[in-house]
């Protein structure tokens, strides 16, 4: 019933960043992603298959073309896991903390953010959605879906590939909202996305951990 | 006489030989997230080989000669690894 709750959320938004915040016990990982107007990196190590640590960077292009950094530690949470025998649903939750750069000065920075996954070889949804605030109350809300297919069913060790389409929405940025389609590959522990929104805004994201 | 002989055979063979361990796993679906299947066993020095199959959903393990690794500690590091264990079977 709750697996058939998560994969119905389509309202919900996410943010742009996805992918496991919780890998395998004693992973490092490292994650980015990149658009002209927003770019995301994590640097996690995951204590058990429950909790990862972060370090993360995230740059924001606002609509007025000022940049906002934000620089902080995080905690990654799996709050559930629904292992199944041929699917894998999770349910994500973190918080970030640190300090966030603009215009010369620096405040206080947090984000609060849920993710929402569920894959088998064939299909795959993510939906997210974060939250960040700094001490001078600046408020931006990020919030992303993804729904991907695979042409293939790829062996372990086989490269493989998917068909993804993510719809993100975070106004206030320099874009209030892309709807970006894209091409995910991976080999052992590697993986790459790259991409274009329909509005020709480029997309690449990279992921490898060990 | 030649009973125990039999059986003290087969304890000889059991002990001597690699063992062929299959392990039948819930939510391996995907290749860069099984990744830590393999590494985590790889450092158990009773293993030999791993092979995973995300078709068949199975790790085969196969030890090293006079080796053995315990339900438990399978268990224990696919559990590490984000995974179920559906049943272990032993060849």
């Amino acid at each position: 019933m709750y697996l058939s709750l998560i994969l119905f959320l389509y309202s919900l938004f996410s943010s742009q960043v996805f992918a496991h915040p919780v890998s395998f016990k004693g992973a490092t990982n490292y994650m980015t992603w990149n658009q002209p107007w927003l770019s995301d990196n994590w640097l996690t190590y995951t204590l058990n298959r429950n909790f990862a640590l972060a370090l993360r960077h995230m740059r924001m292009q606002m609509n007025d073309s000022s940049e906002m950094n934000f620089i902080g530690t995080q905690a990654d949470l799996l709050l559930n896991r629904w292992n199944g025998k041929d699917y894998q649903a999770n349910i994500y939750l973190y918080y970030s903390y640190g300090r966030a750069l603009s215009n010369g000065s620096s405040y206080d920075g947090q984000i609060i953010g849920a993710e929402i996954d569920a894959e088998d070889q064939d299909y795959y949804f993510l939906t997210k959605y974060e939250f960040f605030k700094t001490s001078n109350n600046f408020e931006q809300p990020l919030a992303l879906i993804r729904l991907g297919i695979s042409p293939y069913k790829a062996e372990f060790n086989e490269l493989a590939a998917w068909l993804i389409v993510q719809y993100q929405n975070h106004r206030g940025l320099k874009k209030n909202s892309a709807l970006t389609p894209m091409l995910r590959l991976y080999y052992k522990n590697f993986l790459y996305e790259m991409g274009s929104s329909f509005s020709g805004d480029f997309m690449t994201n990279l992921m490898f951990h060990f | 006489m030649s009973k125990i002989c039999f059986i003290i055979l087969l304890f000889l063979v059991d002990t001597t030989f690699a063992k062929t361990i299959d392990v039948h796993v819930k939510g391996m679906v995907c290749g860069f997230c099984a990744q830590g299947i393999t590494k985590k066993f790889k450092e158990i020095s009773d293993i030999q080989t791993i092979d995973v199959s995300l078709e068949k959903k199975i790790v085969t393990l196969v030890t090293k000669e006079k080796s053995d690794i315990k339900d438990d500690e399978i268990n224990k590091i696919l559990k590490d690894a984000g995974y179920n264990v559906e049943k272990i079977d032993r060849k």
